[in-house]
């Protein structure tokens, strides 16, 4: 017979075993918890930053990074409470293998003398079918691991939902107009860089078909998906700042988010016309040198993007930056284009104006012009810079005399007229408006 | 009417021995398994030496079946009253000592007294009066004439026994109750400045007459402390008492047999004492009974520890309670769940073991403040409102 103490030590050895797997299994639950509830968080923030507005995505980026944080410390907590020693092992197989305390007793080893001692072995020896490693924790993975995939899965899964193209929805057009700084700003870095073309800036109808417009965004480059993402930047950025609670982190991770995905120009078109309505250049998207058919849409006449006579300009040389910009305002010009129903209302039969740039194809468009008489002195204002196109803002009683003209169904496409002027055009513009 | 206990002559060279000349049961490896070659060869061998797995069995099974054997031999004279008889016999084995209170006529001194039989121990009886006094319990100095010459000799009182049956203890004053202090926790007695060791095993068991407490006097808590149970004889059964009335008027009065052989009964039950201290009790154990005990302590109590006590503070024991159980207590707690461990037939002892020893062991422990003699409150129901709390949040 073998001496005792091998026994004790073989007893021993076996709750190390146990030890070691019901502390593992309980490492990996708390791993899964806390790893797949900080998924579920990121997947979440995604699907918000794609799918809600920004004072949603910034409440749900601080519940997200909250829940997180508190997800974590659980997981710390309930690891280190269901952290096992030598002793709670045994008691636990105690518990589990109605033992009656002979596994606590035979570790503790209370009185290494007493002639009982090999009888408490010898019992435990007997049973030992019921307390071994293999029979009280059989499993070495948890199932709590299965979050995890399942988690990552999901996460997957709002990605490929972010990234695929969703039908547009149309949002109304807010009637309080956002701050006009921050609307200058969007549109100066949608500016031409120095020594292009201005001929390439000069105002062009937005596209009818805002759909199509949407896709060719959507089919464009690296070169165009950097240039939506500087577009739609200062969109979004004015969107966040005007919520309420919004964070410059919070906006940051948004365009982070949208940037990666690349998802900004097929949900945020409509978020780009509701905050910024009028877009402020026209998208002639001709110039892409990607898209052949921009030269086909561009000319239609939009009427919703101001009711003035403007000319497609079709300059073959504008590539590169101007695309972005013109691809970003092209959202503004798809969100008026949808509102076709009333385009009869406000174009007359198309005459020539004679006013248009020389070398340029223009198209020449009869629009009607009332709507801005009442607001016409303020609707010029100053250029920021001498070659650049300036923003044209209505003010407020010169947009609600405006919105008084039009018709119920126009109204939510009154945007306001933030167009691009150069200065070869400016006395023409400033002629047009000051004629009444 | 004091009765003059009768002085046994045969127990004096029991009460010169020291306590320690009890022979230690020890077996050597490879002996025979069963129980008796397991008893004789730890009689014989002086060496200890670590049984194997068979012989701690044989251990453990000889106990059990002594225990069981006692309790049968009781049965045949004490009708009904098991828990009782096994409580009595828990603390026998667990080395300590018993007061049973109860009413007249419930047999009290005929269980003590069958008892005493069937352990084929010697047996004494006190009654006890007002005017005992300590002398006539330890003993005194007789001038003694032989051969013309005089000389004191200590003529031993009824105390020098195996069995001590101390009937109706609180009639006697304080000054005699106290004359059983010593005994009872040394095992010794002291007269004239000369020590005599008692004869182990000793064993007291005193009775308490609850009604009638005109010219009692209640037992002191020290004295009371030195009880490992107290426990509590209650009217039988009417079927237990058809029994009784049945068998004790009638000529075929059962008679009890002894279970051990004379000369070596009192080291049978010296070796079973050694066995139960053997019994292996975990860490944890040890602390579940420290924090039964110290949830006995209320925090009004001037001696109360420091520190917060491990189990909740029950309100009742703040309320009624005014000191709580001694270490004694805690002692009581283990040995008694040691003898129910190898009555159960195991070398350890368990959460079980301790909560059915509870009652017995600390409800003579516990000293009520006049608020729960006022409200009727009964210890035992403070102690059992205890253990429901430790399992709920101890275990």
């Amino acid at each position: 017979m073998r001496s005792v103490s091998v026994d004790v030590a073989e007893v021993e050895a076996e709750m190390r075993v146990l030890r070691s797997r019901l502390n593992a299994l309980t490492l990996q639950r708390t791993a899964a918890i806390g790893v797949s509830t900080v998924i579920a968080c990121g997947t979440t923030l995604i699907v918000l930053a794609v799918e809600a507005s920004a004072f949603t995505f910034a409440v749900a980026t601080w519940s997200a990074v909250f829940v997180s944080l508190s997800a974590v410390a659980y997981a710390g907590w309930r690891l280190h409470r269901s952290w096992l020693t030598l002793e709670a092992v045994a008691s636990f197989a105690d518990r589990r293998s109605g033992l009656q305390g002979r596994l606590t007793t035979a570790i503790a080893d209370p009185a290494p003398q007493s002639r009982l001692r090999v009888l408490l072995i010898e019992q435990l020896q007997s049973a030992s079918p019921l307390w071994r490693a293999a029979t009280l924790a059989p499993q070495r993975i948890a199932r709590s691991l299965l979050l995890v995939p399942l988690a990552l899965a999901v996460l997957f899964a709002s990605i490929f939902y972010a990234r695929s193209p969703a039908p547009m929805t149309r949002t109304p057009f807010p009637l309080q107009a956002s701050p006009l700084p921050l609307r200058v700003a969007s549109a100066a870095d949608m500016m031409p860089p120095a020594g292009a073309d201005p001929a390439g800036a000069a105002l062009q109808p937005a596209s009818a078909d805002g759909e199509t417009s949407t896709r060719r965004a959507t089919q464009g480059d690296s070169s165009q998906g950097s240039g939506r993402s500087d577009a739609d930047g200062g969109s979004a950025g004015g969107d966040l700042s005007n919520a309420p609670g919004a964070s410059s982190s919070g906006s940051g991770l948004r365009n982070a988010i949208r940037q990666a995905l690349g998802a900004d120009a097929e949900r945020g078109g409509a978020a780009g016309t509701a905050s910024d309505p009028g877009g402020g250049v026209s998208d002639s998207g001709a110039d892409t040198p990607h898209d052949p058919t921009a030269s086909d849409t561009a000319p239609q006449p939009n009427s919703a993007a101001g009711g003035l006579t403007q000319t497609a300009a079709t300059d073959p040389s504008q590539t590169g930056q101007r695309a972005d910009a013109q691809t970003g305002d092209g959202r503004g010009g798809a969100g008026h284009g949808s509102a076709g129903s009333s385009q009869s209302e406000l174009f007359e039969a198309a005459a020539p104006t004679g006013n248009a740039p020389a070398g340029a194809a223009a198209k020449p468009m009869a629009i009607k012009l009332g709507a801005f008489s009442a607001a016409a002195p303020q609707q010029v204002e100053p250029q920021h810079r001498p070659s650049s196109p300036t923003l044209v803002s209505e003010s407020s009683d010169g947009r609600h005399a405006r919105l008084a003209d039009l018709s119920a169904e126009q109204r939510p496409d009154a945007a306001l007229q933030k167009l691009d002027v150069a200065p070869e055009h400016e006395a023409f513009v400033r002629r047009i408006f000051t004629r009444e | 009417m004091t009765e003059r206990p009768p002085i046994d002559p045969s127990l004096t060279d029991l009460a010169e021995a020291p306590a320690d000349d009890a022979p230690t049961p020890t077996i050597s490896p490879g002996t025979r398994i069963t129980p008796r070659t397991a008893r004789n060869s730890a009689a014989r061998t002086s060496e200890p030496a670590r049984p194997s797995a068979p012989n701690a069995q044989a251990l453990v099974d000889d106990f059990r079946d002594t225990f069981s054997r006692i309790r049968t031999e009781l049965a045949k004279v004490i009708v009904g009253q098991t828990e009782v008889i096994e409580e009595i016999l828990i603390a026998l084995f667990a080395g300590g000592h018993v007061l049973i209170e109860g009413v007249p006529g419930t047999g009290k001194t005929l269980l003590v007294r069958t008892l005493a039989q069937a352990l084929n121990l010697s047996f004494n009886r006190i009654q006890f009066t007002v005017d005992l006094m300590p002398a006539d319990i330890t003993g005194t100095r007789m001038l003694h004439e032989q051969d013309g010459q005089r000389e004191l000799v200590f003529a031993k009182g009824p105390i020098f026994a195996h069995v001590l049956l101390a009937d109706e203890i609180n009639r006697a004053t304080p000054k005699t109750q106290s004359a059983l202090l010593e005994a009872m926790a040394e095992r010794q007695v002291t007269v004239a400045g000369t020590t005599h060791k008692l004869p182990p095993p000793f064993f007291v068991l005193a009775t308490l007459n609850p009604i009638e407490m005109e010219g009692t006097y209640p037992l002191p808590e020290a004295q009371l402390d030195r009880f490992l149970f107290k426990v509590f004889l209650p009217y039988p059964t009417a079927a237990e008492m058809q029994r009784i009335i049945g068998e004790t008027t009638s000529n075929n009065a059962a008679q009890t047999g002894p279970v051990f052989p004379p000369r070596k009964a009192a080291a049978r039950v010296e070796e079973l004492r050694a066995l139960v201290r053997e019994v292996l009790v975990a860490p944890q154990l040890e602390e579940y009974a420290a924090a039964l005990v110290r949830a006995t302590i209320p925090r009004s109590s001037k001696f109360a520890p420091a520190g917060p006590s491990p189990l909740p503070l029950d309100e009742q024991i703040t309320r009624y309670v005014a000191f709580g159980s001694s270490p004694r207590g805690g002692q009581a707690l283990l040995l008694g769940a040691k003898v129910r461990a190898l009555l159960a037939g195991r070398a350890h002892v368990t959460y079980d073991d301790i909560d059915r020893v509870a009652v017995p062991s600390l409800n003579h422990r516990l000293v009520l403040n006049f608020a729960a003699r006022a409200d009727d409150v009964d210890p035992r129901a403070l102690i059992s409102r205890l253990l429901d709390a430790a399992k709920r949040l101890h275990r």
